[in-house]
């Protein structure tokens, strides 16, 4: 696997996504990506570029692939063939949370990090922005899996990384902290804007979040929508939204109607 | 399924919010300490009844009596003394060779291939039976009781690091070569602390082992320590004084047990679910 940093090179200020102006550069460079696992094929002449500052939603059924992706893109997981660039500076929200147990939560925002990247005060600011003020001195174990999942999250972004790529981590969450992690995600996104990969299995999550939004089923990306109405008007109906969501529960296999979630096909 | 009536339903334990704080004399203490306390006035009532000989069965009191004469005389001391540098010194070789050994196999693969099999069998020979073959290698001096206390410790503490550092969760391996970590410092902030807990159960039995160790090993050739202490008294038919050498292997086996339950406490202060 050829893990390369092409963002290493100085680039001028980047562009937020709002703004029409030069692209910033490439944080995720792959080029016909083969991935199977014995004789099971799960990826199949993958191409998927991400851009920094990019906000790129990752929706796909139960085991089809999109964990194996995300740990492909993070350098766990060898992929089969292909060529594949990934920006160094990198960081990951695992589907749990993923702290050592016997480092205490501020050690653990501070894992590969020396103190001096991430001076105390900087640690109390970040853990107070996921929600977790004063916690620094808490042991993993006594942590609820919600409290665990904003560590990881506040572990994530404390080294500003131009790659965030995320699995499904608010599924652990309450409706409440969820929706609080969404404007923390952008609000940080918006700040440092990472190009972000970010996998759920929420259409309204991914179509709430996202600038583009992929589905992936049978080793390829079924759909892909860029999402351009800005954030704001997403929480209520806006005009092509219902089809959005059409589109994309369609690229997943639910037939408008034929579905028990009564929220689906709402704004239609 | 509909619950009726309360068969289905369980009454769960509850505790106070704060737990009270632990009494030296507290119920719970008095109940342990409840059958030691028969067991001695027991004793103490068949050796002053006259009917056994107290030639072969001392009161408690002869017992503590020459407990305190050995302490008095600084007998006591400087057997002790020796006896717990032998033990010391044999229980660091083992548990340093046990951990080098567990570490390597744990994470090479070639290691394990070459070291571990091996291992497996020199395990399955108790180490009393090298007793008679140690002491024709090594003679019975100093290094006979060390090495046959060393070899005692080695495997309690190989196969517990072994299993420690081959069964840490391989998530967290992961989350350090995310977040950057080198293959050292995976190892050495990683996988070292997190079977740390294993290696400290083997110590424990380590600690163990390395008292009957001494044990055997005194019973060899006994010029100094609690077991010369013993053989002596046992040649001039002292039974106090055999009896009381037998308590401070009892005490050492008690200290044994304070100490791992102090080096768990101060070194794996994260095992504990509690809110500091
Ligand atoms: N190490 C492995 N060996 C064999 N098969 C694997 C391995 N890892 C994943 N798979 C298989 O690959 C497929 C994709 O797994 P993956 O974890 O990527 O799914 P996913 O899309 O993330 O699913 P979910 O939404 O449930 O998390 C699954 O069928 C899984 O069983
Ligand atoms: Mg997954």
């Amino acid at each position: 696997m050829t893990t390369s940093a092409p963002d290493r090179t100085a680039t001028p200020d980047v562009p937020t996504s709002q703004d029409p102006q030069p692209a910033p550069e490439l944080v995720v460079d792959l080029k016909r990506v083969d991935k199977t696992f014995g004789s099971k094929p799960i990826l199949a002449q993958v191409d998927l570029q991400i851009r920094r500052g990019e906000f790129v939603a990752l929706l796909g059924a139960s085991g089809s692939g999109k964990s194996t992706l995300l740990r492909i893109l993070a350098d766990l997981e060898p992929a089969n063939g292909g060529q594949i660039e990934v920006s160094a500076r990198r960081s990951v929200v695992f589907q749990d949370a993923r702290l050592l147990p016997f480092r205490r939560v501020a050690a653990n925002v501070r894992l590969g990090l020396r103190r001096a990247d991430l001076p105390d005060d900087d640690l109390a600011a970040l853990l107070a922005e996921v929600g977790l003020d004063g916690y620094q001195r808490r042991w993993p174990s006594t942590l609820s899996g919600g409290e665990g999942q904003r560590v990881a999250l506040a572990r994530a972004l404390a080294r500003e990384p131009r790659l965030l790529l995320l699995d499904e981590p608010f599924a652990a969450l309450d409706a409440l902290t969820r929706i609080r992690m969404h404007d923390l995600v952008l609000a940080l996104w918006r700040q440092h804007h990472p190009g972000v990969l970010f996998i759920t299995h929420d259409v309204d999550e991914a179509i709430l979040l996202a600038d583009r939004v992929l589905v992936l089923a049978d080793g390829g990306f079924r759909e892909d929508v860029a999402i351009t109405v800005p954030r704001e008007s997403r929480r209520s109906s806006w005009p092509e939204g219902g089809q959005v969501r059409r589109q994309l529960l369609a690229a997943l296999g639910v037939q408008d109607g034929r579905t028990d979630n009564p929220d689906i096909g709402r704004q239609a | 399924m509909t619950v009726t009536g309360t068969s289905e339903l369980h009454r769960l334990r509850t505790v106070a919010a704060v737990a009270p704080r632990r009494r030296m004399f507290g119920l719970r203490n008095l109940l342990r300490a409840m059958v030691p306390i028969a067991a001695v006035l027991l004793w103490h009532q068949v050796t002053t009844s006259g009917s056994v000989s107290t030639q072969f069965f001392p009161p408690p009191l002869a017992v503590g009596e020459a407990l305190v004469d050995l302490v008095r005389s600084g007998e006591l001391t400087t057997a002790l003394g020796t006896s717990l540098s032998r033990a010391g010194i044999g229980l660091a070789f083992g548990v340093l060779i046990g951990i080098a050994f567990g570490i390597v196999n744990g994470l090479f693969r070639l290691g394990e291939e070459i070291f571990d099999s091996s291992l497996q069998i020199v395990r399955q020979v108790p180490f009393i039976a090298m007793v008679p073959l140690f002491i024709i290698w090594f003679g019975i001096g100093e290094e006979l009781k060390v090495i046959i206390i060393t070899l005692a410790c080695v495997f309690p503490v190989y196969l517990n690091t072994y299993m420690g550092v081959r069964y840490v969760d391989p998530n967290i391996i992961e989350a350090g070569r995310v977040f950057g970590l080198s293959r050292p410092g995976i190892i050495f902030r990683i996988i070292v602390p997190a079977s740390l807990p294993s290696v400290l159960v083997g110590i424990r039995y380590s600690m163990g082992t390395a008292l009957l160790a001494l044990i055997i090993a005194e019973q060899v050739n006994a010029n100094s320590g609690i077991g010369q202490t013993i053989s002596v008294a046992a040649s001039a038919l002292r039974i106090d004084i055999v009896t009381a050498g037998i308590v401070v292997y009892a005490l050492l086996g008690i200290a044994v047990d304070v100490v791992m339950r102090l080096l768990e406490r101060i070194l794996l202060p994260w095992a504990r679910k509690a809110t500091p």
